[in-house]
C-alpha cells in the first residue's frame, strides 16, 4: 500500500480520474481480450482472470505503469523534453494498429479534457490541440492529469492500474458475457496483481521496461480482421 | 566449427589471456557508383566476423552480402559489433549462411549490436537466417537503425529459443533484446524485451504461449497503403503458417508476426510475406538467395 498520505481531496480527484464515467472512451477497447475470446482463450470467468492477470503482469507491469511513473516525473518536474522522449518510446512500443490508435484516442481525449477544465495552466500548452498534433498516449495524458490536478505519485499509479482492471473486467462482462457478481469477484481477485505491478512498475530500472508481449500483439492483429466484434481493440 | 588459436571448440570461447570472448566487429558502407548499380565500397572487419565478397545474383542494381561468422557460434563474454552504412540511392541484402547460435553462457553475457544508417533514397534488406538461443544462454542483441526521408529498411528477426530438434527447452537464461527504427528524428519501431528462461512470459498465451519461435519482419520508411495491407494478408491467409501470423500497419511501417513451432515455418512465411512487399516498396521483384534453400 501506499505510503503517502492521501488527502481527502486527493483521493477524490482520483476517484474522478479513474471512474469509468471519465470521457476518454476507454469503455470502447479491450485491449485484445476480444481476440483472446475469440481464438478460445478466453470462455469463462477463471480464463478471463487468468488473461487479465497474465496482461496486468507482462504488460502493464513492464510497460503502461513503469512508462507512466516516468511520464509522472517529467510532468512534476516540467520538464517537456522528458515528457516527450517518454511518450514517443511508448507510442513506438505498441506494435499494432489497434493498441497504438486506443492510447492516442484516450491521450488526445484527456488532453483536451484538461483544457478545458483548466485553460489558465500554462502545461496546458503541451497537450495536443487538435488530432493531427503530435499524438500524447494515455499514460501521458494521465500523467499530465495527475500533476495538475496533484494527486501523489504512488496513489496516482494505483489508480490507474485499478480503472484498466476496472475496464478489462467490464470487457470481460460484455464480451463473454458475465454478470455482475463475477465481475465483482475478479476485481477483488485482480487486487494483489495490482499491488505487485505497482511495486514492481516504481522499482523498475529503464532497461527491464519491456514491451515483449508476441501473443498479444498476434492477437491484437488478427482483432483487426475478425468478423463479429463489439470493442476497437 | 570455433577456431581457437589453438583448436576447434564448439561451445566455449577462446582462452585468451585475459578470458574474455572474442570482440570482432565488422564494417560495411555501401555506395550507388551509377544509377541502379551498387557496390560495396567500404568494407573492415577486425576479429572473426566477416563478408568474403560482393555478390550480384540480380545484377548490379542490389548488392548482396553474406555475413560470415567462422567460430559458428557465439560464446560468453563474446561482443559482436555490426556497422552498416549506405549510401543515397544504394540498395543492399544482407544475409546469413546459417543460424547464429547463441551457446549457453553459464557467468557472463554475449552481445551482438547491430547499426545501420540508410541514406535518403536508399533501401537495406537485413535477412539474416535464425537465430537460436541455447538453453542457459544469456544474450543481448540490439539492432538500431536510422533511416534519411525516403530511406526503406525491410528486416526480420527469426527466433527459436532451445535446441528444439534436440528436445532442450529455454529453461533457464535471460534474452534481452532491443530494435529499434528511427526515421529523422520519429522513432517508429520500438520492440524492447526481456524473455527469462523458463518463466511465465514463456508460457502464457499473451507471451510466448508455450511456442519457442518467434519471429517478426518490419519494412519501414515508407508508408504503406491498406491495398498493400490485403494483398498481405490474403497471402498468409494461404500459407501453411496461417493461424500462427498476423500483420499490422504502423505510421511509416508496417509489421508481420509469427508465433509458433518452427523456424521452418517461419521463415517460409516470411519469405512469403517478403516477396509481396519487395515489389511494392522497393519496386523489384522479389528473388530469394539461393542459399536460404540449403
Amino acid at each position: 500500500m501506499s505510503a503517502e498520505p492521501l488527502s481527502g481531496r486527493a483521493l477524490l480527484r482520483l476517484l474522478h480520474l479513474a471512474s469509468p464515467g471519465l470521457p476518454v472512451g476507454a469503455y470502447s477497447y479491450s485491449q485484445g481480450l476480444e481476440g483472446a475470446i475469440d481464438a478460445d482463450l478466453v470462455r469463462d470467468e477463471p480464463s478471463a482472470l487468468a488473461w487479465i492477470e497474465d496482461v496486468l503482469r507482462h504488460s502493464m507491469a513492464r510497460l503502461e505503469a513503469p512508462v507512466f511513473c516516468r511520464l509522472f516525473d517529467a510532468w512534476s518536474a516540467g520538464d517537456r523534453e522528458r515528457a516527450d522522449h517518454w511518450s514517443a518510446w511508448f507510442l513506438a512500443a505498441r506494435d499494432t494498429a489497434e493498441l497504438r490508435a486506443e492510447t492516442v484516442q484516450m491521450g488526445f481525449s484527456l488532453g483536451r479534457l484538461l483544457r478545458d477544465l483548466f485553460p489558465a495552466d500554462p502545461r496546458s500548452a503541451w497537450l495536443p490541440a487538435s488530432v493531427s498534433a503530435a499524438p500524447l498516449p494515455f499514460p501521458g495524458a494521465l500523467a499530465a492529469a495527475c500533476v495538475m490536478l496533484e494527486t501523489p505519485r504512488e496513489a496516482s499509479l494505483h489508480a490507474f492500474l485499478f480503472s484498466w482492471a476496472e475496464n478489462q473486467t467490464l470487457a470481460a462482462l460484455k464480451a463473454i458475457p458475465l454478470g455482475q457478481a463475477a465481475g465483482q469477484r475478479m476485481l477483488f481477485a485482480l487486487e494483489p496483481g495490482i499491488l505487485a505491478a505497482a511495486a514492481s512498475a516504481l522499482a523498475m530500472a529503464d532497461e527491464d521496461l519491456s514491451n515483449w508481449t508476441p501473443g498479444l500483439s498476434l492477437l491484437s492483429m488478427r482483432h483487426e480482421t475478425q468478423h463479429s466484434r463489439i470493442f476497437r481493440s | 566449427m570455433r577456431l581457437t588459436p589453438t583448436a576447434g571448440r564448439l561451445d566455449s570461447p577462446p582462452a585468451d589471456e585475459h578470458g574474455a570472448g572474442w570482440h570482432a566487429r565488422l564494417e560495411l558502407g555501401f555506395e550507388s557508383a551509377a544509377p541502379g548499380s551498387t557496390v560495396l565500397a567500404h568494407r573492415s572487419h577486425v576479429g572473426p566476423l566477416r563478408v568474403q565478397k560482393a555478390l550480384y545474383p540480380e545484377g548490379r542494381r542490389v548488392c548482396h552480402s553474406v555475413i560470415v561468422h567462422p567460430p559458428g557460434g557465439i560464446a560468453a563474454g563474446d561482443r559482436l559489433e555490426i556497422d552498416i552504412r549506405l549510401a543515397a540511392h544504394a540498395h543492399a541484402l544482407v544475409t546469413t549462411p546459417g543460424a547464429t547460435k547463441w551457446y549457453k553462457t553459464p557467468c557472463s553475457a554475449a552481445a551482438q549490436s547491430t547499426c545501420i544508417r540508410i541514406a535518403r533514397g536508399a533501401i537495406l534488406e537485413w535477412l539474416p537466417q535464425e537465430a537460436i538461443v541455447f538453453n542457459h544462454a544469456n544474450p543481448c542483441s540490439t539492432l538500431d537503425v536510422t533511416l534519411a526521408a525516403g530511406a526503406l529498411f525491410i528486416g526480420w528477426d527469426i527466433l527459436c529459443f532451445g535446441r528444439t530438434a534436440a528436445g532442450e527447452t529455454y529453461a533457464e537464461g535471460r534474452y534481452r533484446q532491443c530494435w529499434q527504427i528511427r526515421q529523422e528524428h520519429a522513432l517508429l519501431w520500438n520492440e524492447t524485451g526481456v524473455l527469462e528462461g523458463g518463466s511465465a512470459l514463456m508460457a502464457a498465451p499473451a507471451g510466448m504461449g508455450g511456442a519457442p519461435v518467434c519471429a517478426t519482419l518490419v519494412a519501414a520508411g515508407k508508408p504503406v497503403d491498406s491495398a498493400l495491407l490485403d494483398a498481405l494478408r490474403a497471402e498468409m491467409a494461404a500459407l501453411p503458417a496461417r493461424g500462427r501470423i498476423a500483420a499490422t500497419r504502423l505510421p511509416m511501417a508496417v509489421a508481420v508476426r509469427y508465433l509458433g513451432h518452427s523456424t521452418e515455418e517461419a521463415r517460409t512465411a516470411l519469405v512469403a510475406v517478403w516477396s509481396i512487399l519487395r515489389p511494392h516498396l522497393a519496386g523489384i521483384e522479389a528473388r530469394p538467395p539461393r542459399l536460404w534453400r540449403t
